[in-house]
């Protein structure tokens, strides 16, 4: 992990969630509930199964161009197989499907602080042992990783560097307010989406994402922009290592992507000290 | 049998903001004439999948309905054979990722109502995918965007008309749908 990267006493994230995408494991709800009572049940004691997601896998080349592949999965009634695992404080979650492993790290209340990377690694690392023994020990195949991510939510509440959704260049550095024939009005709200290429070696591994919404926060109304920041990609190796590595890598491109994107002002407001 | 959705949450986050003071409102478009405003959502998030730029989808069905969506997956591949300008007033290609999110929502109006007839499927000049259906004097459009925002049309026997995008409130879409079996 880099040392040197940007950091603020305040950033705005409130949550963050790491994950790893596997080849599809013969891990029955059953299974997924033993996994649960032999090793989470203390820290994580609130069990709920709830509709899976598909697990997204970032495409280069021809393999990005190609026609759309159509499946069908042939069920007799729905059978919901992924997992939520949280403490009694919905502060943290690990959520476990049969291709799918993620930890969850939301931010809970005013003035707590970000607990910071190393904090949230640490517990999804041993996850991630926790499953490979667990299935090895059933006799079952080892996981086979196919795909990392890591994302960052980042909500930039309405205060002193801007006040309405239209004044957007006030945060982000890359968003222009002006106009070439100043025909258009007052933006009423606004959003944006880019994405950047990981490369390493000269080879796409994987992609940066940012998304940006206007919104309200349902709490107390407050106006936000809600930052999202995404690096996902191939392990750089199979083992947890090499899983790992790729969300320290992704970890440093969320880090010093948002520092790029965002303003001077921000910063200051964010309290960067380094 | 019910749909099961590839998609969910798996943010905790996502349920503390919303987009915006505006979208809870009226979603309704004027671009068709003859629309009434209504100050209520539509259809329901559990009937709308998420759109994803992904170039894969699963569809879990039940085997009945598998051969009416590859009914519907045959004639939207031949969408893919349009080239552009194929309506010789510059229609754009058909594009992949509007096809996949058509037959998401396909999916889950067949999971939703299974005597539901199959719709006509045709092609937009926009680059899209529009599903209609008519009974009746019944009509309903869904018409899938290149954006993947789905607008809605429905027009009633009586002439009355409503269009919008498609939004949250399940039982609106329920109702309609009903009367289309």
């Amino acid at each position: 992990m880099s040392d040197d990267l940007p950091a603020y006493h305040k950033p705005p994230v409130v949550e963050v969630a790491l994950s790893v995408a596997f080849e599809p494991m013969p891990l029955s709800p059953p299974l997924v509930g033993l996994f649960w009572d032999g090793l989470y049940k203390n820290d994580l004691p609130d069990l709920q199964q709830v509709n899976p997601v598909k697990p997204q896998v970032e495409k280069f080349g021809a393999a990005r161009t190609r026609l759309p592949q159509i499946q069908f999965e042939l069920l007799e009634q729905p059978s919901p197989s992924r997992f939520w695992f949280k403490d009694g404080s919905g502060q943290n979650l690990l959520q476990v499907q049969p291709d799918w492993i993620a930890r969850n790290w939301r931010h809970q209340e005013d003035g707590e602080e970000y607990p910071r990377y190393p904090s949230i690694r640490e517990p999804f690392a041993a996850d991630l042992a926790n499953l490979r023994n667990f299935v090895i020990e059933r006799g079952l195949d080892e996981p086979k990783p196919i795909q990392c991510e890591m994302v960052y939510v980042n909500h930039i509440v309405a205060g002193h560097a801007w006040a309405d959704w239209c004044e957007l260049s006030e945060v982000m550095r890359c968003w222009s307010d002006t106009t070439t024939a100043g025909f258009l009005p007052r933006i009423e709200e606004s959003g944006f989406a880019a994405q950047y290429q990981i490369v390493r070696d000269d080879k796409p591994i994987g992609r940066f994402h940012v998304e940006l919404n206007s919104g309200t926060r349902k709490s107390d109304d407050a106006k936000l922009f809600v930052l999202t920041l995404t690096a996902r990609g191939e392990p750089l190796g199979s083992d947890i290592e090499g899983l790992l590595a790729f969300h320290d890598l992704g970890h440093e491109w969320i880090v010093r992507g948002f520092t790029d994107l965002t303003t001077e002002r921000m910063h200051e407001e964010w309290e960067r000290y380094q | 049998m019910t749909a099961v959705l590839q998609h969910g949450q798996t943010l905790i986050s996502e349920r503390e903001w919303v987009t915006s003071p505006h979208e809870a409102s009226a979603a309704v478009t004027s671009t068709r004439g003859t629309t009434s405003e209504v100050a209520e959502k539509i259809f329901g998030s559990s009937f709308t999948p998420t759109p994803t730029r992904s170039d894969q989808v699963v569809l879990r069905v039940t085997p009945v309905l598998q051969a009416r969506l590859e009914r519907a997956i045959e004639t939207m591949q031949r969408f893919g054979g349009l080239q552009s300008d194929w309506d010789s007033y510059g229609a754009g290609i058909v594009q992949p990722d509007a096809v996949l999110q058509a037959l998401r929502l396909l999916a889950v109006v067949f999971n939703t109502r299974k005597d539901i007839p199959d719709p006509m499927i045709v092609p937009t000049s926009e680059g899209g995918v529009q599903l209609e259906w008519d009974r009746d004097g019944l009509h309903l459009e869904l018409e899938v965007r290149p954006s993947l925002e789905v607008d809605v049309y429905w027009e009633r026997p009586d002439g009355e008309t409503w269009g919008g995008l498609l939004q949250n409130n399940q039982e609106s879409l329920l109702r309609f749908l009903q009367r289309l079996d």
